[in-house]
């Protein structure tokens, strides 16, 4: 579903990424861990196609540029900034008329909002919102569309636990329809036990890989022992 | 194009019923309009001649600085027609990016248009002054109307044709200052030939051929055309106007369709500062300043609470401004014109320099009202180290007020030099002068302490805003009678010491901040009050 062949993105002399190589097939959730300013939302806004990058990305077969491409994949962005002037069931309206949904949407974002407790907030504007809101119908748009590829860029950060319960079974629920999810995070112990592969970027490098798939359990230890063995140079 | 429309009309519907649905802002809204509406009407009885061509080469000045600002900036660090939603919900949907750029363009028009709005206020003295017709002021507010969407446009596909390019940003600056240079070389040739006197530099911006002059004299033509009555050649440099910008998006859609890169950077930058704003943080003003680090260490011995006053200096050697900021160049540019103006009225005997004098010190202290709430006291209350240092409250506020009352003093000297050098008025003007303006500074600064001080805990702009109001209208209106009545008394009696009023004033503005700050140095006690 995504492959990323060679990815390197510069900002001016700043090497954020590079050559990256990494896939992800349907119904495999990847996670993209790194510590702070290891270039993880720079790869995750490359895929988007917010950015210009050389090398090669595609989704399901499509240039991640291309409308077609677009039309199946989700974005949770880092930020969530939301229209201060739309209420938050015309946030789902927008999205709809955007993606050129069918009716079934609008009760799919029905349901979205009783799962995400956004349903007492439908005629709430964007500006009147709590941060942790607006993360919340921030999921809810990208969810929407029923994207086959779906980005979540630090999706945890100011979720309450019941909304952190609710997108982790959200999660993996698509991924069990076959929906490949990519996320980025630098919260290990929140996707523990989610992930099927592990990759781990410092300095705008991958320096690790891991397969659920293809490695015996408990094999190489946590991905929490792994992550500091690589961040802190610990054997 | 559907979703895109349903957004603009949406959004435009709620923020109308936001406004009935709040009747402090429906009323806000209505006085707003009512002022407005008031001032088209009654405002400005007094007729003055400035004259037509001083006006047309005092707007080319004006439009020029203003596209000047814009396109640099633009050429620099980026533009944006784009809000952050618009990143996260619509670039990265399957709306074609050319459909896209469309409804920026016509988000930036509202925009554009907004701030046109404000141009409206000066319809009195358009009337008045300048002796328009409603024709003339038509073309004066939507040529600043074309001049803002224009110069925008022009930004952000400066950018965008630029950005990934090095030698192409180059390019892009070499023909802006080569421009700008074109035009300086060709006033002073001018300048040269007809005597070098005020009366040339005016007469050269009339010149049909600096009609020519790309956007600025377009626009500038379309104006006084409309004003001067020659529909056609208004009409031909509007469609001028309308075809650069047009052209040029036309090429960002032909050759760059891949542009969301060049507007993400500026649109998260925008969208941060604009948080911070929101929520109160320090320093949100300067977030999109370049700062270079340079030497290591704060400037100077300060110890205790003068540590405030000495890393406000370092950090405008940061950005490169010392004291001064675009604040203070609005205040020069005013200045200059002002002088220009008052040096006219004085020649053909409208006014006297007592006049000048005051109507110089009250006006630029007017401006400072405006300027002195975002000066770097309103952000160091919103630190904690202001609140934790253990050194003497009054001190701390002193010190940290201190750069800004600086800042006033230079600029007060810079402005009315300029005013005082054009307008003839004496030397011991410039000095006195400067010193009140700093004091009004200070004055502004020590009512924002009290407003604070008064509201307490009660986190409300409106209130707030209210009480910085009453509490200026009671603290500087004795400043106003104490500076008018003794200029009044010395005019007449003896006008050798009119000096007299600027220092009694200086004195009484000094007196009543050091007793506001004595007051207000409760609001270092908890960072809540």
């Amino acid at each position: 579903m995504l492959i990323v062949s060679n990815l390197t993105k510069k900002y001016g002399s700043t090497l954020a990424n590079e050559n990256l190589n990494f896939s992800l097939d349907s119904g495999e959730m990847g996670v993209l861990l790194g510590p702070n300013g290891a270039g993880k939302s720079t790869a995750i806004k490359c895929i988007m196609g917010l950015l210009r990058f050389s090398g090669n990305i595609e989704i399901n077969g499509l240039n991640n540029k291309s409308e077609a491409a677009k039309r199946i994949m989700g974005y949770v962005p880092e930020i969530p900034a939301l229209y201060e002037l739309l209420t938050v069931e015309e946030h789902a309206e927008f999205i709809i008329r955007a993606y050129r949904l069918n009716k079934s949407a609008e009760a799919y974002a029905d349901e979205l909002m009783v799962r995400l407790e956004l349903d007492d907030k439908r005629k709430k504007l964007g500006k009147e919102l709590s941060k942790g809101m607006q993360q919340k119908v921030s999921i809810m748009c990208a969810l929407l569309p029923r994207p086959r590829m779906l980005l979540l860029d630090e999706p945890l950060v100011g979720l309450d636990p019941h909304a952190i319960k609710e997108l982790k079974l959200i999660l993996t629920g698509l991924r069990d329809k076959g929906t490949a999810i990519f996320v980025s995070t630098h919260m290990i112990d929140s996707v523990e036990g989610l992930w099927d592969k592990a990759f781990i970027m410092v300095n705008g490098h991958i320096v690790a890989t891991r397969d659920r798939k293809t490695e015996n359990a408990g094999e190489h230890g946590s991905l929490e022992d792994l992550f500091f063995s690589i961040t802190e140079g610990r054997e | 194009m559907r979703a895109l429309s349903y957004l603009l009309i949406t959004s435009m519907k709620n923020a109308f019923f936001q406004l009935v649905k709040k009747p402090v802002m429906l009323i806000v809204g209505i006085v707003f309009a009512g002022i407005m509406l008031m001032s088209m009407i009654f405002g400005g009885s007094r007729a003055g001649s400035v004259s037509l061509d001083l006006i047309r080469a005092g707007a080319f000045g004006l439009l020029g600085f203003i596209a000047y600002n814009t396109v640099s900036k633009g050429l620099k660090q980026g533009s944006t027609f784009f809000s952050m939603p618009d990143v996260n919900m619509i670039f990265t949907s399957p709306i074609r990016p050319q459909i896209v750029l469309m409804y920026g363009v016509i988000r930036q028009m509202g925009v554009s248009s907004m701030a046109t709005l404000f141009m409206c206020f000066q319809i009195p003295n358009m009337r008045n002054l300048l002796h328009l017709k409603a024709l003339g002021i038509f073309a004066l507010i939507s040529g600043w109307f074309f001049l803002l969407l224009v110069s925008q446009i022009l930004s952000l596909c400066a950018y965008s044709l630029t950005a990934p390019y090095p030698e192409r940003r180059r390019a892009g600056n070499i023909v802006m200052y080569g421009l700008i240079g074109l035009i300086a070389l060709a006033l002073i040739v001018y300048l040269a030939a007809n005597g070098g006197q005020m009366k040339a530099v005016i007469d050269f911006f009339g010149l049909s051929a600096v009609s020519f002059f790309p956007v600025v004299g377009w626009i500038n033509a379309y104006i006084f055309g409309l004003i001067n009555g020659d529909i056609v050649s208004a009409v031909l440099f509007l469609l001028l106007t309308a075809f650069f910008p047009a052209l040029c998006i036309a090429l960002v859609r032909r050759t760059n369709s891949d542009y969301y890169e060049d507007v993400l950077q500026t649109t998260e930058m925008r969208y941060n500062m604009r948080q911070a704003l929101k929520e109160g943080k320090a320093g949100a003003k300067n977030m999109n300043l370049r700062a270079r680090t340079g030497k290591s260490g704060l400037m100077g011995k300060g110890r205790g609470a003068s540590v405030f006053f000495y890393r406000h200096l370092t950090e405008q050697r940061r950005t490169g401004r010392l004291l001064l900021d675009f604040s203070s160049i609005i205040v020069i540019v005013i200045a200059a014109i002002g002088g220009i103006i008052f040096r006219n009225l004085t020649q053909s005997g409208q006014m006297k320099p007592i006049e000048m004098q005051i109507i110089a010190v009250s006006a630029l202290s007017y401006t400072l009202y405006f300027m002195t709430m975002t000066g770097k006291f309103t952000q160091e209350l919103n630190k904690p180290f202001l609140y934790m240092v253990p050194e003497s409250a009054v001190l701390k506020l002193f010190y940290s007020n201190l750069s800004t009352v600086v800042k006033s003093l230079l600029e007060g000297a810079i402005a009315f030099s300029i005013i005082a050098a054009l307008a003839g008025l004496p030397v011991w003007y410039i000095p006195l002068a400067a010193v009140l303006y700093a004091t009004m500074s200070q004055m502004y600064i020590s009512i924002s302490i009290l407003t604070q001080r008064i509201q307490g805990g009660a986190n409300s702009k409106i209130l707030g805003a209210f009480l910085y109001l009453i509490c200026t209208g009671i603290l500087v209106v004795p400043t106003a009678i104490i500076f008018g009545v003794l200029q009044a008394i010395f005019y007449f009696s003896n006008q050798n010491l009119l000096f007299i009023s600027y220092l009694a004033t200086i004195g009484y503005n000094l007196t009543i901040s050091a007793l506001v700050l004595f007051i207000g140095k409760g609001i270092l006690k908890d960072a809540n009050t």
